[in-house]
């Protein structure tokens, strides 16, 4: 039998589908089995066309099987399989060596772009095949080592190379852009807001998740992408997950080490979020992982939206299941949420005032409280500055993301040392009892963290949150024993420290 | 009763009650209301402290018509003689809710009880207050003293009724019906021995409180606020018509046509004499010649990064000395 084979996606897995044709005698028909999906049925009419346009028409009966016959299919990425299948029996295409063949075809014969070929890529490097791709897709694949792939134009070439006539060019590995990139916004392209961007370096220092609270028009979301250019670049195991990830679901992809950035709206559903749906995609909070997800008006977003958020944020990793089976998502996302301190914005601002009515503040606060608030390490109140106060900031711009970035990146290699040997990679994933053993406080610090519970109320799970982010702060200051003011400064992040003009 | 009924029932038109309030006033008395609430108290754990009761605050009898039982829902037993009232809009400003904590938590220091109303807003902070800083604290209901209205105040009231009572003339699950306030309001004043009115548009519940107060004799306080502030609008009227303003609060609590609170060595707040480092030093000079400062605004002014800023802003609002005063703003507490 022929050695052709193409792929459908399960997750971020591409799972080889071996492709068989068999013409007989009789009226022209062209039927597809192996559970595939309308994508892949009405390839039919595209394989037909392209097929012609070659010089190779069809006739008599054409049976397609797509084995495993228990996977269901998905896509159009199956195309470029089926064609070379059926050329295989009528039109003197040989394939030599297995080799996988993915791509969308045109009517008249072209490629066109797939989602899923760095899933493929990895299948075919796992098993030593060779891969035929679209050209569209070769920048994505070349990032990935160790592959084989060839890239194709048209049906056409792809048929001449084959048989030997001509040579494709190949897909060469290219390793992704080690250099910094550029950040935007800037670090000093934002005006004043330094205590933000204190909390912000703090976040991207130990992936502590994140609240910001501010008036409309004070800077929220301008801060919270500039957060994306503090962060150290992917290595080379997080490119490849990004990799994949991006293009299961077809998402652009470049040459560089950059964290992704999601904006979500408040309108999304929990699968938007969270992944799902029949065929399994990932959400966005796996869109976002080794990056930043970042939910403005925190508040509007359904309840069930922010009750799923909760377990991933946790485990770092999400599973999916459906009546068709289940997968794991990586989840590991540094979440950034932003809010409005009241209905109308204006709470605690220094000229505009607040119309809300005391019921409406309540109900708003209410929703901002709750569980997952608790998994938010950093609290930040975001000041609305004055017109006079802005023109008094003119000319300081302060520090470059390039310099806070080079900060962020000593503390997290202090603290890669640290945790390797535990298989944790940040401060906030900490489990507890690694916590009550290897924070240790001096007295002074504890008497003070005593003082201080009392007036704040945290809960257990507050209080290991306020140790976690103090061993950021001490390991931004290069200090090996958690000081005093540490301390005093992460206990600031808290809830009830830096909202506490919001409260009653 | 019932022979009163039967023998004159003329008897209660001559006092003045209306036929329909007096049938409605028999209906009570037959279904045995008196005995049931008394018993809905004791399932509740409220005590109902009558008129001629040894615990009855008997400040309140210099009202015209002072109430004839006050329902009784915390710890604290009898209403200290002398204690302070602060009260204000629920639409408070930052300021008068800092305001309104200070003079709360003073009031603790002081060892002198705080009565408000136990709404949100200036009611609320004040309870806050006094209730963290362990002082007693009494909150006056419009509602039953079993409910807890508005409902967000919940953890609040527990408090309460921990360092202090809950205490309210209406009958058991009396929700918050709109007259009730008023009542309330002058039950307030009665009780106080100082009333302070620290933020409150012109016509509000407080304004109201403040002319009770003022008619029963007590002293009457405001706290000055600005002057394009329409929540400050009544607060600052009282002013002009003669109440103590309040600028600076050891003062509020030692000086006044009654005799002084306190000795100033008791309000020693226990952390104003603490020792500070230089960058401390340089950030409070800063935050004391104008308060609501950013960080920025702080950076401004001393040679420190935005770290070291917001390091000694930590451990400076840790000692109480400064506090948050509105969306990323520091003050000196005062």
């Amino acid at each position: 039998m022929n050695s052709v084979s193409g792929i459908t996606l399960r997750g971020v897995k591409a799972v080889p589908v071996e492709v068989e044709v068999e013409i007989t005698g009789g009226l022209f028909n062209i039927s597809v089995v192996g559970l595939p999906d309308t994508a892949v049925r009405e390839a039919r009419e595209r394989v037909r066309a392209a097929l012609r346009s070659v010089g190779i028409t069809l006739r008599g009966r054409v049976a397609i099987n797509l084995a495993p016959a228990d996977v269901p299919k998905e896509g159009a990425l199956l195309d470029l399989a089926i064609a070379v299948a059926i050329a295989c029996v009528q039109g003197g295409v040989k394939v030599k060596k297995p080799s996988l063949f993915i791509g969308e075809l045109a009517l008249d014969g072209r490629l066109r772009k797939v989602r899923g070929a760095v899933p493929a890529a990895f299948l075919a490097r796992e098993k030593g095949w060779d891969i035929y791709l679209p050209e569209e897709n070769a920048a994505e694949v070349s990032l990935v080592e160790g592959v084989s792939a060839w890239r194709v134009r048209s049906l056409g070439d792809l048929f001449a190379h084959l048989r030997g006539e001509i040579e494709l060019p190949s897909v060469a590995y290219c390793e992704a852009d080690y250099s910094p990139p550029q950040a935007d916004p800037d670090f000093s392209d934002i005006k004043g807001q330094s205590a933000a961007k204190r909390a912000l370096e703090i976040a991207a220092a130990g992936h502590h998740n994140l609240l910001l609270v501010g008036s409309p028009g004070s800077g929220k979301t301008l801060l919270a992408r500039a957060l994306k250019g503090i962060l150290p670049p992917l290595s080379d195991p997080e490119l490849m997950e990004v990799l994949l990830l991006r293009s299961t679901v077809g998402n652009s992809i470049s040459a560089v080490r950059e964290r992704p950035f999601r904006s979500v709206h408040h309108t999304a559903s929990a699968v938007a979020l969270c992944g799902g749906g029949s065929t399994l995609r990932p959400g966005e909070i796996s869109l976002a992982s080794r990056g930043v997800l970042f939910l403005d008006e925190f508040p509007e977003f359904t309840r069930d939206v922010l009750e799923a958020l909760r377990q991933p944020l946790e485990d770092g990793q999400i599973t999916v299941s459906r009546a068709s089976g289940s997968v794991v998502y990586p989840a590991k996302v540094l979440m950034v949420a932003a809010c409005n301190p009241c209905p109308c914005g204006f709470a605690g601002d220094p000229i505009e005032h607040c119309t809300c009515s005391p019921s409406a503040l309540d109900r708003y606060r209410r929703r901002l409280s709750g569980p997952i608030l608790d998994r938010i390490d950093l609290h930040i109140s975001i000041p609305r500055l004055m017109p006079e106060e802005l023109v008094s900031l003119e000319g300081k711009c302060g520090e470059s993301s390039a310099e806070v970035a080079e900060r962020v990146r000593a503390a997290r290699e202090i603290q890669v040392k640290r945790w390797s040997g535990y298989g944790i990679g940040s401060n906030s994933e900490i489990p507890e009892k690694l916590l009550r053993r290897k924070i240790l406080l001096t007295p002074e610090v504890k008497s003070f963290l005593l003082r201080a519970l009392n007036r704040v109320r945290l809960s257990g799970r507050g209080l290991s949150r306020v140790l976690k982010v103090s061993r950021t702060i001490a390991d931004l200051a290069g200090s090996e024993e958690i000081k005093l003011e540490h301390v005093a400064e992460a206990l600031s992040y808290r809830e009830g420290e830096a909202l506490s003009w919001m409260k009653i | 009763m019932d022979e009163l009924w039967k023998c004159n029932s003329k008897l209660f038109t001559e006092l003045g009650i209306t036929e329909r309030a007096a049938v409605a006033l028999k209906t009570k008395i037959d279904m045995k209301w008196a005995e049931r609430e008394i018993e809905k108290c004791l399932k509740l754990g409220i005590r109902a402290v009558g008129i001629d009761d040894g615990d009855y605050p008997a400040k309140l009898k210099d009202l015209k018509d002072p109430p004839l039982v006050l329902y009784w829902h915390g710890s604290e037993k009898k209403m200290p003689h002398r204690c302070i009232a602060a009260v204000g809009t629920r639409r408070a400003s930052t300021y008068g809710r800092r305001i309104a904590q200070r003079i709360g938590e003073y009031c603790a220091y002081a060892g002198i009880a705080l009565i408000s109303g136990g709404a949100s807003g200036i009611d609320g902070n004040a309870h806050m207050g006094t209730c963290t800083s362990g002082g007693k604290t009494f909150a006056i209901f419009g509602t039953g003293a079993d409910i807890y209205f508005p409902r967000s105040n919940a953890n609040l009231f527990r408090d309460i009724m921990e360092c202090g009572a809950l205490i309210s003339e209406f009958p058991i699950g009396s929700q918050g019906e709109q007259w009730h306030f008023p009542k309330r309001n002058r039950i307030v004043a009665a009780l106080s021995s100082k009333l302070v009115v620290v933020e409150a548009p012109l016509k509000s519940g407080a304004m109201i409180t403040a002319g009770i107060a003022a008619e029963l004799g007590r002293e009457v306080w405001a706290v000055p606020g600005r002057i394009d502030e329409g929540m400050a609008y009544g607060s600052n009227k009282l002013i002009f018509e003669g109440a103590y303003p309040l600028i600076d609060l050891k003062d509020f609590f030692e000086t006044g046509a009654s005799a002084p609170f306190s000795n100033k060595d008791r309000l020693a707040d226990p952390v104003q004499d603490v020792d500070l480092s230089r960058e401390e030093e340089e950030i409070l000079k800063v935050l004391r010649i104008g308060g609501g400062q950013t960080v920025d605004n702080i950076a401004l002014e001393v040679k420190m990064s935005a770290a070291d800023i917001l390091k000694t802003i930590a451990i400076l609002s840790a000692k109480g000395i400064i506090c948050s005063s509105g969306s990323g703003r520091y003050s000196v507490n005062v």
